[in-house]
């Protein structure tokens, strides 16, 4: 009797077994993503839809075709500051190539205004996005400002630049490099 | 206990970073002084493999460290439980020290 119930015992264990094993299993797609988005050189960079600055939104993943500079700063952020005529000059001189700057903007740690008024003062003409949950900077895994992400017309990062300030040679030299490379 | 703060001048959040440093010192009774070192430029940073500003080092350890290839003046923010910041508040500290300690 007991040698009974516990055979029927172990034969839903094993049938509740399988059934998890087969819900639970992640599919080819499910991987690629998973594995595939990491913000690192040689990865996917990882997707994500910010609202701009003076309004409307931008998403990483439309903008496949096109050389990405996503560029993390805070107004408070000296380096940031610094370098931001130098992305502004590049940007100018490369957008009709096919290069897109966004300037993400830690705004959880740092003030809308602020990042307005410093946008406004260095003329900044490409995209500012605020990043008001972190949820981009969690998922870029920043861990200093300002970082610097390099991403190519497939969507692949393919330079990482921690610190800074980046000069305009250094900038422009990636910029070209990606540029270079067909679609 | 040899504990240092390197920073540098042009990120503010550094002061914080020390205030919480200081204080979780004293809520896990350490003795022991904070040396401030400043990084003045590139060259120092690179000297002294600077994950940016605040970071805290315990016997010449960083207490949060990174996989790095190149160093620069930068601003270090931390994930805390209350997302990104620019500092590692006082918990996150004291939990490392008492690491440490213990």
């Amino acid at each position: 009797m007991r040698n009974s119930r516990f055979t029927v015992w172990m034969t839903w264990a094993l049938v509740l077994g399988m059934i998890w094993t087969v819900v639970s299993r992640v599919s080819p797609d499910q991987s690629q993503v998973q594995t595939g988005s990491v913000p690192k050189e040689g990865f996917t960079a990882p997707d994500f839809t910010l609202e701009l600055l003076d309004g409307g939104n931008i998403t990483l993943s439309d903008l496949q075709g096109k050389v990405v500079l996503v560029n993390f700063w805070t107004s408070w952020c000296p380096p940031c500051r610094k370098e931001m005529p130098a992305i502004e000059s590049v940007y100018r001189n490369y957008k009709d190539l096919g290069l897109v700057v966004i300037g993400v903007n830690l705004t959880a740690q740092d003030s809308k205004k602020e990042a307005a008024s410093f946008a406004q003062e260095v003329g900044v003409t490409f995209p500012i996005a605020l990043d008001v949950n972190n949820t981009v900077g969690n998922s870029y895994r920043v861990t200093a400002l300002p970082t610097s992400f390099f991403v190519d017309r497939k969507g692949v990062i393919r330079s990482v630049i921690v610190g800074g300030p980046m000069s305009e040679a250094l900038i422009q030299s990636k910029v070209e490099e990606l540029l270079r490379e067909d679609q | 206990m040899k504990i240092e703060l390197l920073y540098f001048d042009g990120c503010p959040s550094w002061q914080t970073g020390l205030k919480n440093l200081k204080s979780s010192l004293q809520l896990e009774r350490i003795q022991a002084e904070v040396n401030l070192v400043n990084v003045q430029d590139e060259a120092d940073a690179i000297r002294l493999e600077f994950l940016g500003s605040p970071s805290i080092r315990v016997n010449g350890v960083e207490l949060w460290t990174e996989e790095r290839e190149t160093f620069a003046l930068s601003c270090r923010v931390y994930p805390t439980p209350e997302g990104i910041k620019g500092w590692p508040t006082v918990e996150m500290l004291r939990e490392k020290l008492h690491a440490l300690a213990g």
